[in-house]
C-alpha cells in the first residue's frame, strides 16, 4: 500500500531528524533513493532545487513533491499521495511539540529546566548568526566559477540600512527584496 | 493576545490561521527566517510572544524532532489557542507549502528554468538575509551581557558557521551550561556564603 508506505516514511523522517529541514536530507536520500528507489539521485536534486525556491518550510516542499512524485509513478491519486508523505513528516512534530507545550508550564516551575533554557539564550543566537552568515555566503559565493556577486552585497547593505532608518516589517521587507530583483531584471541585471 | 484582553477562541483561530498561512506563504531561506517573522510579526508587532518565550520556543523547536517552523507553529498554536490551536497553526503554515508544490510540480523544470522566478528568488534571498541579521541584532539584545554568555555564543556561531557542526549539540551543549552556570553555581554560592 504505497498510502500508507509513504506516510510511514516520512514519519520516520519526521521523527528521527532533529534540527530543521537540511538535516532531513539524507533520511530521505536513504529511504526514496536507496530503499525503495522510488526516485533517482538526479530527480533527487531536482526536488532540492525546487524546495529551495517556492515558499514554505523546506521540509514540507520536499515530502510534497516527493508523494506527488511516487503517487504518480504508481498510477494513484498525486494529490493523496503528497497529504499521506506531508502529514507524516509534520505529525511527529505535532504529537511531541502539543506533548511538551502541555508539560512546559509546570517544568518551568524547576530551577533547573529555567537555568538550562537562560544557558541555552546566547547559543540560539549564535545559531541565529549562524544561520545569516551561511545563507550570505551561500548568496554571495555561489561557487561553481561564479565569482563574488558585488551587486547582491550592495542590495544586502542598502536593504539593511533602509530598515534601520524605515520601520519595515518582515512581509514588507519580503516583498521589496522579490520586487527588487524583479525590476533590475526588468533592466537585463541580474542579482 | 495577553492574558488579560483575551479574545474568543474563534477570534484566535483565524488570527493564528491567517498568520501562520501568511508565514507559510512567504517564508524562504530555511528555519531562521520563520524565527526572523516570529520576532518581527508575534513579538514586535502583535505582542502575542515575549522574547524570552521565543527563545525557549525556538531552543525546544531545535532540540525536539521535525522541522523548526513547524515546530515553532504547533507551540505558538497551543500558547494562544490551546491543542486545537497547535493544529491549526500548523496546519495553516503547511498549507500554502503544499499548495505551491502541487501546482509547480506538473512543470517544475520550467518553473527552476525561468529566469523571472529566479530574479524574484534572488531579491527574495537577500531580504531573507537582512531580516534574519535583524532577528540575531534583536534577539541578541535579549541575552544578559557576560563573558560566559558571549564565549557560549560565539561557540556556537563559529562552530556552526565556520566549521560546519550539527547545532543540536549546541543548543544541548547550552542547556547544560545553563543548568551548571545559571542554577548550579548561584546556588552553590549560596550555600557556601550561609554556610558556617
Amino acid at each position: 500500500m504505497i498510502y500508507w508506505t509513504l506516510f510511514w516514511v516520512f514519519a520516520k523522517v519526521g521523527l528521527f531528524t532533529i534540527g530543521g529541514g537540511y538535516a532531513m536530507i539524507p533520511l530521505i536520500q536513504q529511504e526514496l533513493i536507496d530503499r525503495h528507489a522510488w526516485i533517482t539521485a538526479e530527480q533527487f536534486t531536482d526536488f532540492v532545487g525546487i524546495a529551495e525556491s517556492t515558499p514554505g518550510p523546506f521540509a514540507i516542499n520536499i515530502a510534497t513533491f516527493s508523494g506527488i512524485h511516487v503517487a504518480e509513478q504508481h498510477g494513484l491519486s498525486p494529490l493523496l499521495g503528497s497529504v499521506c508523505s506531508t502529514g507524516g513528516v509534520v505529525l511527529p512534530s505535532v504529537v511531541i511539540i502539543l506533548l511538551v507545550a502541555g508539560a512546559f508550564r509546570y517544568a518551568m516551575r524547576h530551577w533547573a529546566i529555567r537555568a538550562a533554557l537562560e544557558g541555552a539564550k546566547p547559543v540560539v543566537v549564535g545559531l541565529i548568526g549562524a544561520a545569516a552568515w551561511t545563507l550570505l555566503g551561500h548568496t554571495l559565493l555561489p561557487g561553481g566559477g561564479a565569482g563574488f556577486r558585488w551587486l547582491s552585497a550592495a542590495l544586502a547593505v542598502g536593504l539593511f540600512a533602509l530598515t534601520q532608518w524605515v520601520r519595515l516589517g518582515a512581509v514588507a521587507l519580503i516583498l521589496l527584496g522579490g520586487a527588487l530583483g524583479l525590476g533590475l531584471r526588468c533592466f537585463g541585471v541580474s542579482l | 493576545m495577553r492574558p488579560g484582553q483575551t479574545p474568543s477562541l474563534a477570534k484566535r483561530l483565524l488570527a493564528l490561521t491567517l498568520t501562520f498561512g501568511k508565514f507559510g506563504g512567504i517564508t524562504f531561506g530555511g528555519g531562521y527566517a520563520i524565527v526572523a517573522l516570529l520576532e518581527d510579526e508575534l513579538v514586535r508587532k502583535k505582542g502575542w510572544l515575549t522574547q524570552d518565550e521565543l527563545f525557549n520556543i525556538i531552543t525546544i523547536g531545535e532540540s525536539t524532532p521535525g522541522p523548526i517552523a513547524v515546530n515553532t507553529a504547533t507551540f505558538v498554536g497551543y500558547r494562544l489557542a490551546g491543542v486545537l490551536g497547535g493544529v491549526v497553526a500548523t496546519a495553516a503554515l503547511v498549507f500554502p507549502a503544499w499548495l505551491v508544490i502541487v501546482i509547480v510540480s506538473g512543470f517544475y523544470l520550467q518553473f527552476r528554468e525561468n529566469t523571472w522566478v529566479a530574479a524574484a528568488l534572488a531579491g527574495i534571498r537577500v531580504a531573507a538575509i537582512v531580516l534574519i541579521a535583524r532577528a540575531f541584532i534583536r534577539m541578541g539584545q535579549g541575552v544578559p551581557r557576560n563573558a560566559a554568555n558571549a564565549i557560549a555564543g560565539a561557540l556556537a556561531f563559529v562552530s556552526v558557521a565556520l566549521l560546519g557542526l550539527n547545532a543540536l549539540w549546541f543548543v544541548v551543549g547550552g542547556l547544560l551550561f545553563g543548568v551548571l552556570w545559571y542554577g548550579v553555581r548561584p546556588r552553590l554560592a549560596a550555600r557556601g556564603g550561609a554556610g558556617p
